[in-house]
């Protein structure tokens, strides 16, 4: 008797996994031209899901105003359907989203994802499946070291950033006549900081700049930094750079201040000295010193399309764009001119040649800055999928306690204040 | 209680026949979502099998075996990227790194016993994170990715996880084999009397830190292999995930305590509950509710806290108390 039953409730399991997996094979899958399928994979759980929720706001107000507009023209007016994949922060569950979008959802073409680690193994899937991939976000300079067809990335990396901050030296040097020679880097230690440091170190050599004092210390147990100050102190840089996240950033301006180390220049990489809440807490000792960022909400003055975007955006989410948001919003935008050019060479009902055609028409993209709401000189790949046409801004903290851009001068606002004043000369 | 493989009842064999067509059944059908769970329930089973043989059978609760899981998935990316061995010898190898990691750790670790143990893995897991995310030959904290290589075959590239989990099922059936005939051994009746009272153990003779060490040692084994396949599968290894307290170390243990620490296959069969659960729960409530962020978890504690109210023995050690009643 217990045999047979056993026996009944195997039939039964099998059975109902047999018709639980036909009917979710039924109930997907159906295409039409009327819309077109891109996949979307971002943080949206996890120890980043606010920053997620961020980029999607981004995304998904670049996709309406396409849409409202008439969708792909190009298309006979095809929807932009978004499917998002959520990557949890993870690397391996950012593949296996990219794998599912691919192959279940057929999406023609991916968008993601944020976390240089995510964006590793999830463009790795789309590369095997040759679906075009287009990276708004992530800044880690191997991601386009790869030799990958499919794969481009819209935001400029970390090496360019550190290239264009030592630009922003010479500039200093030539016109306010500032004889800047030395410089010294402070970092905190995991990739993002040794990466960075790596690459003042290149580039900063390389523009004729002398390295005297290089110093790296713990973010997440650094209870002081008095030592490290004073080795840099010793040696009297001209430029200080900093790689830090926010509690180190404010020890170390405090420990600065208390020290009376005032080099002529103290350049800062975006992170902690962006935060909001190190603005906060640091105060009045914040001012003067030079960030890198991405975005400002004083590019609203510059770039005439900005204004109306985020006036939209706002009235919508209730907050500015930000450097994420603008970011994934100008990412949308990119593939969007990208399809109109696809959708010319061949059509969605043939995905595989749909997606060459995408791949060629991004590897070709030409936007100018008008057609973008970032503070770049356009969009245009080389052969590794980078934008090469992409740059950072240079802020600076002013008196009003906010940061304002100074540097490139197209997008300046203010004048920099140079050199660093002295920390006893501040009213 | 006949250490044979004989006692194959009707649900092993429906378990098994559906293992063997399932991935197979839903690649055909192109259900990648879901090849991809069983595949996750494959790995984390395979982990959480042979953490179970420190746990259920030994008594030693571990939140470390992210340390071994990492070791093994770095061995296999370090020696097919930087020696061109083929991750089939490298899966071998992984484990062989993993449990030679045991034996060293064992000296330090097994002299600890109860929480001090745990608290020590729990340790030993950041130790592993830091110094990896530190350390340039492993990637720092960049990790390693394999590049793409035509020789799919000779690297194991494939698209998709449908081979993959096949790979993982033959891995998973020889743990199978060797560990139902280390418990059923009288290696494996000595651990489950130190698991019981480590003194008494001493008394009778038995060398308890020799019997513990071999423990460690098979279960950082399976736990290494269990790592490279994450490798294999993902072609990617970085410290951040892979030695994380979190979604390694203590999803193994939760899936071994939900199947029944004290069930020869109660943590294959949690694995099997806890990982499509929490992947389902993930990708479905996210959706749902895009603006309340971390609902997913907490979904997953009440779930876990509703198996601990009502199932504290887990399913599988639930199910046999219900029988047993009967």
């Amino acid at each position: 008797m217990a045999q047979s039953r056993s026996l009944a409730l195997a039939a039964i399991i099998v059975i109902v996994i047999i018709v639980v997996a036909a009917a979710l094979f039924l109930g997907g899958g159906q295409e039409q031209v009327s819309e077109i399928k891109i996949g979307v994979i971002l943080p949206l759980s996890g120890r980043l899901a606010e920053t997620g929720a961020d980029l999607k706001n981004g995304i998904e107000f670049a996709i309406e105003e396409i849409n409202a507009q008439g969708g792909i023209k190009a298309c006979g007016g095809a929807k932009l359907t978004p499917v998002y994949g959520d990557s949890a922060g993870k690397p391996e569950t950012g593949a296996a989203e990219a794998e599912r979008l691919i192959t279940q959802e057929n999406v023609l073409a991916l968008v993601g994802a944020y976390q240089s680690s995510v964006t590793k193994t999830a463009s790795e899937v789309a590369e095997r499946y040759q679906v075009p991939f287009v990276n708004p976000d992530s800044t880690s300079p191997a991601l386009t070291k790869r030799g990958y067809k499919w794969f481009f990335r819209v935001t400029p990396h970390d090496e360019m950033f550190a290239a264009q901050q030592a630009d922003f030296i010479d500039w200093l040097n030539q016109k306010y006549g500032l004889g800047l020679k030395t410089f010294a880097i402070i970092h905190e230690d995991t990739e993002f900081g040794s990466k960075v440091a790596e690459a003042w170190e290149k580039y900063f050599t390389q523009h004729g700049y002398q390295l005297v004092e290089k110093v790296s210390y713990h973010a997440a147990t650094v209870t002081s930094l008095d030592s490290e100050v004073q080795k840099l102190k010793s040696k009297n840089p001209d430029i200080l750079l900093a790689a830090s996240y926010i509690q180190d950033a404010i020890l170390l301006v405090q420990t600065m201040k208390a020290q009376g180390f005032a080099p002529k220049v103290f350049l800062a990489q975006d992170a902690g000295f962006i935060n909001p809440s190190y603005v906060k807490q640091v105060g009045k000792d914040g001012w003067y010193i030079f960030s890198r960022e991405v975005f400002s909400p004083d590019l609203i003055d510059k770039i005439p399309k900005l204004k109306e975007v985020n006036d939209k955006y706002r009235a919508k989410y209730g907050v500015d764009l930000n450097g994420n948001s603008a970011r994934d919003y100008t990412g949308i935008w990119v593939l969007y001119y990208a399809l109109e050019e696809a959708c010319k060479k061949a059509s969605p009902a043939n995905p595989d040649e749909f997606k060459k055609a995408l791949r060629d028409a991004l590897a070709n993209l030409e936007l100018s800055q008008d057609q973008i709401i970032m503070p770049w000189r356009g969009v245009k790949f080389d052969e590794n999928g980078q934008n090469i046409l992409g740059q950072g801004l240079i802020v600076q903290m002013f008196e009003d306690g906010k940061y304002h851009v100074v540097y490139p001068e197209d997008f300046a606002v203010r004048e920099p204040v140079v050199p660093f004043p002295a920390w006893g000369e501040r009213s | 209680m006949a250490g044979s493989l004989a006692r194959i009842n009707l649900y092993h064999a429906t378990g098994i026949a559906t293992l063997l067509v399932l991935p197979f059944l839903l690649d055909s059908i192109g259900m990648a979502f879901y090849v991809n769970m069983i595949f996750l329930a494959l790995m984390y089973g395979i982990a959480a099998l042979a953490w179970n043989l420190m746990m259920g059978y030994t008594g030693l609760f571990s939140l470390g075996h992210a340390v071994f899981f990492g070791v093994g998935s770095y061995t296999v990316a370090i020696l097919a990227l930087y020696y061109n061995v083929t991750p089939w010898v490298g899966l071998i190898l992984a484990g062989v790194t993993a449990g030679l990691l045991g034996l060293v750790l064992s000296p330090p670790l097994l002299r600890l016993r109860s929480h001090w143990f745990t608290l020590a893995t729990i340790a030993l897991g950041e130790i592993f994170r830091l110094s990896f995310a530190h350390w340039d030959y492993v990637g720092g904290s960049s990790g390693l990715q394999m590049p793409i290589s035509e020789r799919r075959l000779y690297y194991l590239q494939f698209t998709g996880a449908t081979i993959y989990s096949y790979i993982a099922l033959g891995v998973l059936a020889v743990e199978l084999i060797v560990l139902w005939r280390i418990v059923n051994s009288r290696i494996g009746f000595y651990l489950q009397t130190i698991r019981e009272d480590e003194l008494v153990a001493q008394t009778l003779g038995i060398n308890t830190f020799k019997y513990k060490t071999i423990a460690l040692a098979i279960s950082a084994f399976f736990t290494g292999i269990a790592g490279g396949l994450y490798t294999v599968r993902f072609r990617y290894v970085d410290p951040f995930a892979l030695f994380d307290l979190i979604t390694i170390s203590t999803y193994i243990a939760v899936a071994g305590i939900i199947g029944g620490i004290y069930t020869f296959l109660g943590p294959l069969i949690g694995s099997f509950i806890f990982i499509p659960v929490s992947e389902y729960v993930r990708a479905n409530i996210v959706q749902a509710f895009p603006r309340i962020y971390g609902l997913h978890v907490t979904v997953l504690g009440v779930i876990l806290l509703v198996i601990s109210l009502f199932a504290p023995e887990g399913i599988l050690g639930y199910l046999k108390k219900r029988r047993e009643k009967r």
